[in-house]
């Protein structure tokens, strides 16, 4: 038996795993009949019903052959199956550590457990990739079930990281996956900005559709501390004695402004961004992005 | 001094250190910190770099704020003061309200040298008078027992042609000022200053002026001053005002240490031993003395004079200067602290004349030794009144031998406890006579009518004798064996009517033998029984138990019915029968006796006891002295003489001065004014020019007022609490006013320019501290 098989027989191991499935099945549940569509057309697709036109829907799905029969507008609905492939990038760094009481890292692996399951559920194959300053694991995509177990394994089994290199990361993971398919990047994105969009320009030229999950922790958003504070920097950053509410502005203007340039940049390169902070409700996020993919989907 | 500027409390300024409180609880909070993990380091770093120059520059701005804050409020309470020069322009000038107190109670007549306390504190006064600049204000108080506002409120201005400065008129006002009689009372001073101070602001002043109130109370800080408490709330006035009080300590200080200690003897009071004096007999005077200096004072005298007043005036009219005047010397040593009460015969032969006597004692010290430095409580005035002696008749009409009132004869002029027959005298005169006098005139001479034997009266008899008790006159009345039932219903009819109370306090009865009987007193406490005190009472009454006691015994009696009104003073034990009746009847009184004065009733007359019964008798039954009166006061307190209607008073002071209508109103209180100095006073009363009476009394110093110590300078402050105070010595004086001009003479303290600046750094400080805190959060 294999040390890997021993640790995911662990039961401490194997509870906490089961734990994430659950979480991750429960706050899917109640979200996915209906909801996900692939953004690909495939080769089979199954008829399902007729719904009445109404002014809006595309002509071209007017079933005329009804509408020579009966005088009225009728459009034809598919239920329609996919080949997609995911590939869930997931930011270990010392950063992604940081969190008051949930670390940004746990919610990400909370967010990453809960898209494998879905995408696993739809019977597309996903694939995990965790980074720091390069890349720590990765499990290549599957579309079987026991899969979403190791996804589970591998995002719990993350070690303390080390220093962020988003930009080469990027570059790196653009050129390791061959096929075509859906990265979903889960990540504080502290770096520049610049070597992030280039990175994510580099995904986005290999055809790769780009969801952006900008995690960060409440702390960060708001920057709530009033008394003198010794700032600890981490991933190699000096420690910084600073009088909090004399930068909060400053700070809180810093960070605006990386946000609304990261976010720009997605737009620009027609990437889905969305920023998330510990303290939302991870079922609320979700149902916010799924939302909108299935409206992105429908137009 | 620093470039012209100096400081009233250059120590305060070592408070400046406290400046560096800022920095150090900046540093201290520097260390206080907590720690975060933090992950958006670039972010914060990027802030940071940004807002460092304001950060820095916002923290050294308060920093500097708070520093000279403190530095303001330091400066405040270190008082600057300026020259003129130095705050040209910057401060309006400043001048004093000054008020200047001298003491003049009577031990500020202490000397030291040639000069005493007072004509130092005056010279000091008048240093102060002449220090006071232009546009300064002064008020001149008197303080003793009570305060006497010497010169009003007065503005210093520039001498104008034809009238004198003001300072100079207040300097002959000071020299003019002379010690009182009066003790000292410090807290009289208060409330004057309540009340004066305000008056420095209703005085019309220069313009442009910032006045500091001082008072300079140049005393000799006798301990005694202080004895009294003194208000809080004028305290707290004098507080609120900002009052400075200087105290000056015109007293020497090495009057506290004992090698040189000055000499100070004092008559601390001057009395007569006898409550009643009676004429030509030896009487003594007491006087004590009180040595207050630290060491032993040997070969003094003391001195008396005394004289009749009536006598005194015969010697002024005849130019016979004190001829007249009895004296008697005796010397005396005392020790230090002591109080020494001395005793001084007066002989009988000097004593001949019945009225008023004046008596002055006085202490003399040998010229070799230190002499006193404090003469004016070496003297002391009385007046004392010398009676006439006790006139008693008794009247025994039937003439017989041995006589009837021999035994009260023994009784009345021996001493029961004089043995020594030359040095006795009696207080009584008595005579006897085989019936009443007819002349009214004779009969009112005597005090106490004795009827020892009288079995009848004839009607001009017994009208005289009810007149006499009507007019005052009092009669003792012997039962004895001529108690025949005939003479027991005449006196009943006339003295004793049921119609009109007549003079007899009780009816008579029947006379009847009795089993032996004891005299026992309804009290003990009555004048007559008084003076047999617990050990004494066996000489009436047997010891419980014992029988057979020698105690006077009484077998016969007459069955008294008391009136009434009457008083029983004895009974007889065991049977309780009244034995000693007393009445009163117009303004005399009747004492009936139920026994015998000579031995046939009872064995009374045997017994030594006998002679204090009948002395203390004639004692009681005294008529009260209708002359003049010794009144003897001491000074402050209250003198009232009765006042005479439709008559003028004038008075007639020691000094020889006349006082027209001296009285306090309609009241018969004499003016304090009037009667501010020690010695004898005359008041002398007119009916249109003429000489109606006299009046006469002695004004003495208080007599603890001799007692010069010092309060030292702990009990000062304590008893004027928060007040702003400085106490100097004599020695201390002339530096003390030569800084006081300097600073005076400079343009005065700016110390309200300080406490604005702090004012205002404070209200920048909490803006400031406010606005920074707003755009932080």
């Amino acid at each position: 038996m294999g040390n890997d098989q021993k640790q995911l027989l662990n039961s401490k191991v194997l509870s906490r795993i089961s734990r994430l499935e659950i979480r991750a099945k429960g706050i899917v549940e109640g979200y996915i009949t209906g909801l996900h569509k692939s953004p690909y057309h495939g080769f089979s697709v199954e008829f399902a019903e007729h719904r009445e036109y109404v002014p809006g829907d595309d002509i071209k799905h007017i079933d005329w052959k009804v509408f020579g029969r009966s005088d009225r507008f009728y459009i034809k609905q598919y239920e329609e199956e996919t080949n997609l492939i995911s590939h869930i990038i997931v930011d270990t760094s010392e950063s992604m550590h940081y969190g008051r009481p949930t670390t940004k890292l746990a919610y990400a692996s909370e967010l990453a457990a809960c898209l494998a399951y879905l995408i696993i559920r739809q019977q597309d194959a996903v694939s995990l990739l965790t980074f720091d300053e390069d890349i720590q694991k990765y499990l290549p995509p599957s579309s079987n079930p026991g899969h979403l177990r190791y996804i589970c394994a591998a995002l719990l089994e993350t070690e303390e990281g080390k220093k962020t290199n988003l930009g080469v990361i990027l570059h790196k993971v653009a050129e390791k996956i061959k096929k075509r398919g859906l990265v979903i990047l889960i990540s504080d994105m502290f770096d520049q900005v610049e070597n992030i969009l280039f990175g994510l320009r580099h995904l986005r030229h290999k055809g790769h559709e780009v969801l952006l999950f900008h995690v960060l922790d409440k702390d960060e958003v708001s920057f709530p501390f009033e008394d003198l504070t010794m700032f600890e920097g981490m991933e190699g950053y000096q420690d910084l004695l600073a009088n909090p509410k004399a930068v909060r502005q400053s700070y809180l203007e810093e960070l605006q402004r990386f946000c609304e340039e990261l976010k720009n940049g997605c737009m620009r390169n027609r990437i889905d961004y969305t920023r998330l902070d510990t303290s939302q409700d991870l079922s609320i996020a979700l149902s916010s992005y799924l939302a909108a993919r299935i409206g992105k989907a429908r137009r | 001094m620093f470039g012209g500027i100096g400081f009233g409390n250059p120590l305060i300024l070592w408070g400046l250190l406290a400046c560096s409180i800022p920095i150090l609880l900046n540093f201290f909070n520097r260390h206080r910190y907590q720690r975060v993990k933090w992950a958006a380091m670039e972010f914060l770093l990027r802030a940071v770099r940004k807002n460092k120059r304001r950060i820095q520059l916002e923290n050294l701005l308060l920093l500097l704020v708070r520093m000279l804050l403190i530095a303001a409020l330091v400066l405040t309470f270190a008082r600057p003061y300026a020259k003129q020069s130095a705050l040209l322009g910057i401060t309006p000038s400043s001048k004093s309200n000054v008020v200047i107190v001298l003491d003049n109670s009577y031990s500020m007549g202490a000397y030291w040298g040639n000069k005493t306390y007072f004509d130092m504190a005056k010279d000091v006064a008048k240093k102060l008078v002449r220090q006071r600049q232009i546009g300064d204000k002064v008020a001149l108080l008197l303080l003793n027992e009570k305060t006497k506002i010497l010169s009003p409120v007065q503005l210093i201005t520039s001498t104008k042609k034809g009238r004198p400065d003001a300072r100079e008129e207040l300097i002959t006002i000071i020299e003019k000022t002379q010690v009182s009689d009066y003790s000292s009372d410090f807290s009289q001073l208060f409330p004057a200053l309540k009340k004066l101070v305000p008056k420095f602001e209703e005085t019309a002043s220069l313009q442009k002026s910032i006045y500091i109130k001082k008072v300079y109370f140049l005393t000799d800080n006798q301990a005694l001053g202080w004895k009294k408490s003194i208000s809080q709330e004028d305290l707290d006035f004098l507080f609120k005002q900002q009052v400075k009080f200087y105290i000056v300590n015109v007293s020497q200080k090495s009057f506290e240490s004992s090698t040189t200690h000055p000499r100070n003897l004092a008559i601390v009071d001057f009395q007569t031993q006898q409550k009643d004096i009676y004429k030509a007999i030896p009487s003594e005077l007491l006087i004590k003395v009180k040595n207050y200096s630290a060491k032993e004072v040997k070969n003094a005298t003391l001195k008396v004079s005394y004289i009749p007043v009536s006598e005194e005036k015969k010697s002024l009219t005849q130019k016979y200067g004190q001829k007249f005047w009895f004296r008697i010397k005796v010397p005396f040593s005392i020790h230090s602290g002591e109080v020494k009460t001395i005793p001084l015969q007066m002989p009988g032969r000097t004593l001949r004349k019945t009225g008023l006597y004046k008596a002055v004692a006085s202490i003399e010290l040998p010229e070799s030794s230190s002499f006193d430095i404090l003469p004016s409580d070496n003297k002391r005035q009385l007046t004392f009144v010398v009676q006439d002696r006790i006139r008693v008749l008794l009247v025994d009409d039937l003439p017989q031998w041995p006589p009837r009132t021999r035994f009260l004869q023994a009784a009345f002029l021996q001493s029961p406890k004089e043995t020594n027959s030359e040095n006795f005298y009696s207080v009584f005169r008595c005579e006897t006579s085989h019936q009443l006098p007819l002349e009214k005139e004779r009969l009112e001479r005597y005090d106490i009518v004795v009827l020892v034997r009288v079995s009848d009266f004839p009607l001009s008899s017994r009208r005289l004798l009810r007149e006499y008790v009507e007019g005052g006159g009092r009669v003792v009345i012997f039962l004895g064996d001529y108690l025949t039932p005939p003479v027991g219903q005449m006196y009943n009819e006339n003295f004793f009517s049921h119609q009109s109370l007549g003079f007899l306090p009780a009816r008579l009865g029947k006379v009847e033998k009795i089993k032996p009987q004891y005299l026992k007193p309804t009290t003990w406490k009555h004048p007559i029984f008084s003076v047999l005190d617990a050990d004494y009472r066996t000489l009436l009454l047997p010891p419980q138990g014992s029988k057979k006691a020698s105690v006077p015994i009484f077998y016969k009696i007459s069955r008294l019915q008391p009136h009434p009104k009457a008083r029983i003073l004895a009974k007889f034990s065991p049977s309780g029968l009244p034995a000693m009746v007393e009445g009163e009847y117009g303004k005399g009184k009747v004492l009936l006796l139920n026994f015998s004065a000579d031995r046939s009733w009872t064995n009374l007359p045997a017994y030594q006891v006998n002679l204090i019964l009948i002395e203390r008798l004639g004692a009681y039954l005294r008529r009260p002295w209708r002359g003049k009166k010794g009144r003897n006061f001491e000074l402050g307190e209250e003198v009232s003489l009765p006042r005479r209607k439709d008559l003028i008073g004038i008075l007639q002071t020691p000094a020889g001065k006349k006082v027209e209508q001296p009285f306090y109103n309609d009241s018969p209180r004499l003016l304090p004014q009037v009667i501010s100095r020690a010695g004898f006073y005359t008041l002398e009363w007119y009916a249109a020019s003429e000489l109606v009476d006299r009046e006469y009394f002695a004004l003495n110093l208080a007599s603890e007022e001799g007692d010069l110590r010092s309060a030292s300078s702990d009990r000062v402050q304590a008893k004027l609490q928060k007040l702003a105070l400085e106490q100097f010595s004599m020695k201390q004086v002339d530096a003390v006013l030569a800084s006081t001009k300097k600073k005076e003479s400079s343009g005065g303290e700016f110390w309200r320019h300080f406490l604005s600046l702090a004012i205002f750094l404070l209200v920048l400080e909490l803006v400031l501290a406010r606005y920074i805190g707003q755009r932080r959060s």
